[in-house]
């Protein structure tokens, strides 16, 4: 047969594939689309393969069709569940416009919000901004934490706005914790003017404003120096211990130059409800900060503190004298002298 | 069966008004360190399966006493607190099906964790912002953001964390873990480690039906801060591990045992890989999604391999030019007999003894750290993390350790996190 002959029937052949390809393509789609949770799986197990491919064409075709269970007026609201679900890995530009377009549906906005969560994509954040006040109030909470956890610092204003004026509880409730996860001089100040706005919320809104400031530690100037300002607050003795400890171990972590004066304040605290404080500085001081702890201020220090101490102690802080002799010292604390015979167990 | 939305929205409804609970109060009564002949109140969160075993040591304690049992499941959670009222002859001990007001109610001083993997950070910070010291079990957390969440809760708030990666209170383990320390081997080139495959279902309600009535378990609070699914009765309990919004599969049920080991013996249970690939099959099945095989490698900055497998004989095995070191939970081999002669001893495997659970007590007494640490938890967790997502982006995970990101990668490195449902939120 003549080459030339061959290529209608080529072509014949093609289209005839590429009609029934089509006909698989619409098939799979409509098993996507009527998705049952309890109901087979397997369209979709195919296409979290499909998901999962290494090859760009492959996730981009998947996205397409995530899309397109997403628009599909015959789609369960379980198939657009697990749709979400995928474009979570697969959604690009195409995808992350869907998924905004669901935030503040009440069936899909949780899941669409999850999906977005982690996306590197700028229009995001405008967007749950904007949807934020004009979301119901069930929806609130889903879409502040994913501001929160986006640590979108111009989202602050806005939810401290919405945490000012709303009386729903688990709203306010989000809104605090959002705040406290974006942290900045936004985060801090959105939380410092809820200060009296909710009497049995203010524990929540003191950690919240802990790890505010935790976060703005490792900001910008500005951020530092506001977190700076309300940690010093929150180590004055009036507060309680824990919050107290807290904080005394963020400025600790963020500040070499204090934290062994800090561990020395907390060492001392007079009830020893310091001493876990204490404990986590210590953790990170060096052999150079330890040292004066031990070898100056040991004799001044309560027992529970010198235990601390002892059970800390390796051979390069020096002064093992003093270690032997507690181990042999019948007269003082058992668990003391346990710890230095522990101690010295260690160095051997 | 058509789903029901409007019960899904009162579901997170209701879930919201539970978390709109008063904050947790943290506890103010007693001071941090407990004197010797004070008794450590301790309180049980998760009580199924690995929290039955739990209880069992626990209860035979002297130096501490379980005040509360908390579990959403009411079957688990009344069995549990029958057989501790009746141990000590008192109502004493009191019931909580959430978490929170157990932490409300100011009972315990410490609790011990055996929650699925997806539960774990929420209740551990919890834990910590309230001020009670944590047990808990492994894997430390469900990703790579929430462990870090969790380590910085317990610094943040100077808790004492014990991980119950027990294997460090075994002897057999320590006395391997200090053969490879004290330099037998020599420059150790590559571990072996062996974990499990497959899957084992525990309930025997593994088809593809659907259920409505979950009984005596509230499910949505079972299901907390993972995606919705339907209530499914083999994919709850022990069966959690089974599917990925709960848990890891074999993989990360090892990973905080004999990934733990191999870490610590080679004093690299404060760091991390710069590099991990893999390969692996999940499962084809009605309600499981894990992984069913894997084969994992990570590479440290000397050139050391680290390789996870679950087609390996289940142990550790450390290999050097010298030959090898060979650990499991019932045999200690070496490719001589010479490298298992008794030689130098090193302090750091020993030092609190062999029994992990006197280890976690006497730690909150002192404050002292204990033998397994939340950042080691975090470590040998990580690894397990990165080579999953390693075979989910079918590609090699460029890893920086201290930073704890992925390296020029940005749609592996948004696995490292799981997003939470609504309401919760995770708090670092």
């Amino acid at each position: 047969m003549a080459p030339g002959r061959l290529t209608p029937l080529f072509l014949a052949w093609g289209l005839l594939l590429a009609f029934i390809g089509s006909g698989f393509a619409q098939d799979t789609l409509t098993l996507l689309k009527s998705f049952e949770f309890g109901r087979n799986r397997r369209a979709w197990n195919s296409m979290d393969i499909q998901v999962r491919a290494e090859r760009n064409r492959e996730r981009r075709a998947a996205e397409q069709q995530l899309i397109e269970v997403l628009l599909g007026r015959d789609s369960t609201t379980d198939a657009k569940i697990l749709a979400c679900r995928g474009l979570r890995y697969v959604g690009t530009n195409p995808g992350v416009e869907v998924l905004l377009s669901l935030v503040k549906d009440e069936r899909l906005s949780a899941e669409a919000c999850a999906a977005l969560q982690e996306k590197d994509f700028k229009e995001i954040n405008p967007a749950l901004r904007t949807a934020l006040p004009l979301a119901p109030n069930d929806l609130k909470a889903g879409l502040m934490n994913t501001l929160a956890r986006r640590r979108d610092r111009e989202a602050a204003p806005v939810i401290g706005k919405i945490a000012r004026s709303i009386s729903d509880r688990p709203v306010l409730i989000a809104a605090l914790d959002a705040l406290g996860q974006i942290g900045g001089v936004e985060g801090l100040t959105a939380l410092q003017q809820l200060a009296s706005k909710n009497p049995d919320l203010e524990v929540r809104r003191k950690h919240a404003l802990l790890a505010a400031a935790g976060h703005a530690l490792r900001q910008d100037a500005l951020s530092k120096d506001l977190a700076l300002k309300i940690l010093n607050q929150f180590m004055a003795p009036s507060q309680p211990p824990l919050l107290r400890g807290a904080a005394m171990v963020e400025v600790a972590m963020s500040d070499k130059d204090q934290r062994a004066q800090l561990c020395l304040q907390a060492l001392k605290s007079s009830t020893g409800t310091l001493l876990p404080a204490a404990a986590s500085i210590l953790s990170v001081l060096e052999v150079g900060e330890f040292i004066p702890l031990y070898t100056e201020h040991f004799d001044s220090l309560k027992t529970p503190a010198q235990i601390l101490l002892v059970e800390l102690w390796k051979p390069e802080y020096r002064d093992s004298k003093r270690i032997q002799d507690l181990s042999l010292n019948t007269k003082i604390d058992p668990n003391l002298r346990h710890a230095a015979t522990r101690a010295i167990d260690r160095s051997r | 069966m058509s789903e029901f939305p409007l019960q899904r929205r009162s579901f997170l409804r209701l879930s919201a008004i539970a978390c709109g609970a008063p904050f947790v109060r943290p506890r103010s009564s007693r001071a941090a360190s407990f004197p010797a002949n004070d008794r450590i109140r301790v309180g049980l969160i998760g009580v199924g399966a690995r929290g039955k075993v739990n209880l069992k040591p626990l209860i035979e304690r002297k130096d501490i006493q379980l005040t509360a049992i908390c579990d959403v499941d009411a079957t688990h959670r009344d069995q549990c607190l029958a057989e501790v009222r009746k141990a000590y002859g008192s109502d004493d001990a009191k019931g909580f099906e959430d978490f929170r007001e157990m932490l409300n109610a100011n009972l315990v001083d410490a609790v011990v964790i055996a929650v699925p993997t997806h539960w774990q950070a929420a209740i551990a910070i919890a834990c910590a912002q309230a001020g009670i010291d944590i047990y808990a079990e492994p894997p430390l957390a469900h990703s790579v953001v929430e462990g870090r969440a969790i380590c910085k809760a317990v610094r943040r708030y100077g808790r004492v964390w014990q991980t119950g990666s027990w294997q460090r209170s075994d002897p057999f383990f320590q006395r391997a873990c200090q053969l490879v320390a004290s330099g037998r081997l020599g420059a150790v080139r590559s571990v072996e480690i062996g974990t499990l495959g497959g899957f084992r279902d525990y309930s025997g309600a593994t088809g593809s039906g659907f259920y409505e009535d979950a009984g005596g378990l509230n499910y949505n609070l079972w299901l907390g801060p993972a995606p919705w699914l339907p209530y499914h009765p083999g994919r709850v309990h022990q069966n959690w591990r089974w599917h990925t919004f709960f848990g890891g599969g074999q993989l990360m049920e090892w990973v905080g045992h004999h990934v733990d080991i191999a870490l610590w013996a080679l004093g690299l249970d404060q760091s991390g890989p710069l590099k991990v690939e893999g390969t692996g099959e999940f499962m084809d099945h009605p309600i499981f999604n894990a992984l069913l095989r894997y084969d994992i490698s990570a590479y440290y900055f000397n050139d050391l391999k680290i390789r996870i497998s679950s087609s390996l004989a289940p142990g550790v095995r450390w290999l050097s030019d010298e030959g090898w070191i060979y650990a499991t939970r019932s045999q200690l081999l070496a490719s001589d007999q010479e490298l298992l002669a008794p030689g130098e001893f090193v302090s750091r495997f020993v030092q609190f003894g062999q029994d992990h659970w006197n280890d976690f007590f006497e730690a909150i007494r002192t404050r002292r750290p204990t033998i397994a640490p939340c950042e080691s938890a975090q470590r040998s967790t990580t690894i397990g993390h990165l080579g999953m997502i390693a075979i989910l982006a079918g590609r090699k995970v460029e890893w920086r350790p201290k930073e704890e990101i992925v390296f020029e990668d940005p749609s592996s490195a948004e696995m490292l996190e799981k997003p939470y449902r609504e309401p919760w939120l995770l708090v670092d």
